[in-house]
């Protein structure tokens, strides 16, 4: 799982401000995940191209099966939904992504994908005309996929896979429609989390439980949480995080969150010489955590060496 | 004749059965101050005094026992620490920090002054042993001419702990907790010319005080690996704090504690206060994760930083 996570927890830290977020690519997301992360123009965003080329140069140990995709066929963006636990998995995936030809599209790819030594078996079936690839009882992050016109879609479970087939898309709901309206006309990426009946932050109990240290005290009083960032260059990002309240009532509560947040951001940082600027805004209900991080290199080279682990696990 | 003989008989068992114990237990036993166990090289002190007569005390106690008893597996647990806790309560807990010997991390020894009730602690303590370290080995050890006990694993340590006199000693180290029973002056003078036992006696009369001194940089040795091992600048002024102090109230069901870090610069004073928001930051962050609800206030006077919180029990 963590092989898998990293580029696009990565690209959650990198992404930019100007495509617009309520696109068709984000159509295909259901509305039952929880978090959404997505990249867009990775094939014109220096910042990006940049990233990806280090990720594709990655060390095969550390190396996820992915990568093959983005190595053979040119994909210009992507989305990842992020589903409750189900069977096996801890976390479900769904991973959405456009390739700029269709004809392009390969199938043997994709098979190694989900291919693994126990479940070496490709089941193929049709639901809705679109045909799904799947293999049985594999503990692997990716089990599930299917293509249709210049998009692929890759899952934890088949279950993901026909939802999204379905229809009831994340893009339509209201709190993402309103993130993003709030978090401006566009980025190459962002990140959004829906806490609607606590339902982000219930996704990240066992996290905190397991860190025995609460994450957001403000937790039942925010709706979302998003976020658009910007990679500059190989060595600076800037962007911001938004949370946004479900009343004026307890925004000093998610004002101490945003700050703690930032803080965080700039203590951890701060042993890798890296400079972290950032101001904390309130504007009604919204509290918004606007920063600036340079000198990255050096810690884009780590993760990409050593994992994104690297960061916590202690020396 | 015989029924006489008998009753003879009679009256002196039950004199020895009961009797001889009851008296046995309510001769004072020889009080050894915990200020005459703490070594000489300790730099910083917790000191609890157990009070069940203060009324906040007993409401507090009496909160704790009836969890206690809540989480009791069986109906006997459940009656007895319902009938054994108050009076089985140790009278002042106290946890003594020292430089450590073999590594950069501080040498934790604690004393726990028990006055008379050590004597069925000591008569019953086969049976306590088993009651209350169920799951963990324990042995029985002589080290310098001393027995101790071994107990392990507690949280992946092994800990060491024995009787003297009214006191228990524990560390999880073996040589403090030999340099614990063996200081010269069990008095209670110990090296008067330091600040730090003068702090101690004067600490009798409030529930709780703490004490760490980092003039000699001990905090400071205690911190700064720690921030090394994970890469996280934590409290990364430390070096300018001379000496840190606080006291603990036990009132309505919850905990006030008031802390003052000195500063012993002017340069530097700013960032000993974000250091300490941060770290109030974290631990109600990190209380919360044990539902326990932390709110407080930050504020400074000519060279110190001051915060006053108040821990309850949430829900």
């Amino acid at each position: 799982m963590k092989k898998t996570i990293v580029f696009p927890l990565i690209c959650l830290l990198c992404a930019g401000q100007r495509a617009p977020l309520t696109d068709a690519l984000a159509s295909v997301i259901p509305s039952t995940s929880i978090a959404v992360v997505r990249m867009k123009s990775l094939q014109t965003d220096p910042g990006i191209q940049w990233l990806l080329a280090k990720w594709k140069n990655r060390d095969t140990e550390h190396q996820s099966k992915l990568v093959n995709l983005f190595k053979t066929r040119q994909v210009t963006d992507f989305d990842i939904g992020v589903f409750p636990p189900k069977g096996n998995h801890s976390v479900c995936l769904l991973l959405s992504c456009r390739i700029s030809n269709p004809a392009q599209i390969p199938l043997d790819v994709l098979d190694t994908i989900i291919k693994t030594e126990e479940a070496s078996t490709i089941t193929r079936s049709v639901y809705k005309e679109i045909k799904i690839h799947s293999v049985e009882d594999s503990d692997d992050e990716f089990r599930a996929y299917a293509v249709f016109e210049n998009t692929v879609l890759i899952a934890s479970d088949t279950e993901l896979i026909k939802s999204s087939i379905d229809g009831s898309t994340i893009a339509s709901t209201s709190h993402y429609l309103k993130a993003a309206e709030q978090l401006g006309e566009g980025g190459e990426g962002l990140f959004f989390a829906d806490n609607e009946n606590a339902k982000f932050v219930n996704f990240l109990r066992p996290l905190e439980e397991k860190w025995k240290m609460t994450f957001f005290l403000s937790s039942e009083y925010f709706l979302w949480l998003g976020s658009v960032f910007d990679v500059v260059n190989s060595d600076e990002i800037k962007g911001k995080i938004v949370f946004r309240g479900s009343d004026g009532g307890h925004i000093d509560e998610i004002r101490d969150d945003a700050e703690f947040l930032g803080e965080t951001i700039r203590r951890k940082f701060a042993a890798d010489s890296i400079v972290y600027t950032g101001s904390v805004e309130v504007e009604g209900s919204t509290v918004s955590l606007h920063f600036r991080l340079e000198g990255m290199e050096s810690l884009w080279n780590k993760v990409f060496q050593q994992g994104l682990m690297s960061l916590i696990r202690p020396i | 004749m015989r029924s006489l003989r008998t009753h003879r008989i009679i009256a002196v068992t039950a004199v020895c059965c009961l009797v001889i114990p009851t008296v046995w237990l309510l001769i004072p036993v020889k009080n050894i101050p915990a200020s005459a166990f703490l070594p000489m090289d300790q730099f910083g002190f917790l000191r609890i005094n157990i009070n069940a007569e203060k009324q906040d005390m007993a409401g507090f106690l009496d909160s704790v026992k009836s969890r206690l008893a809540d989480s009791a597996s069986n109906r006997f647990k459940r009656f007895f620490v319902k009938k054994a806790f108050q009076p089985g309560l140790p009278r002042r807990i106290t946890v003594t920090l020292c430089p450590g010997k073999d590594s950069l991390l501080p040498e934790l020894g604690c004393v726990i002054g028990m006055d008379r009730i050590i004597r069925p602690v000591r008569l019953f303590h086969a049976p306590l042993r088993k009651m209350l370290l169920r799951g963990k080995t324990v042995k029985k050890m002589h080290m310098d001419g001393l027995r101790f006990f071994s107990v392990s694993p507690i949280s992946g340590q092994t800990f060491y702990y024995r009787f003297v006199r009214n006191t228990i000693l524990v560390s999880p180290s073996p040589n403090l907790l030999i340099r614990m029973s063996k200081q010269p002056d069990r008095n209670g003078s110990v090296d008067s010319g330091r600040i730090i036992p003068l702090l101690y006696k004067g600490a009798c009369d409030v529930d709780g005080f703490f004490f760490m001194d980092n003039l000699e940089g001990n905090v400071t040795s205690m911190i700064q690996p720690l921030e090394e091992t994970f890469s996280f600048a934590a409290f990364p002024s430390i070096d300018r704090v001379s000496m840190i102090a606080g006291w603990i109230d036990c009132s309505a069901g919850g905990l006030n504690i008031d802390s003052a870090f000195f500063t012993n610069a002017e340069f530097g004073f700013a960032q000993v206060q974000s250091d300490v928001r941060y770290l109030y930051g974290a631990l109600r962050r990190i209380l919360r994760s044990s539902d326990i609800g932390m709110k407080g206030e930050i504020s400074s006077r000519s060279h110190s930083v001051l915060l006053q919180c108040r821990l309850s029990r949430r829900n």
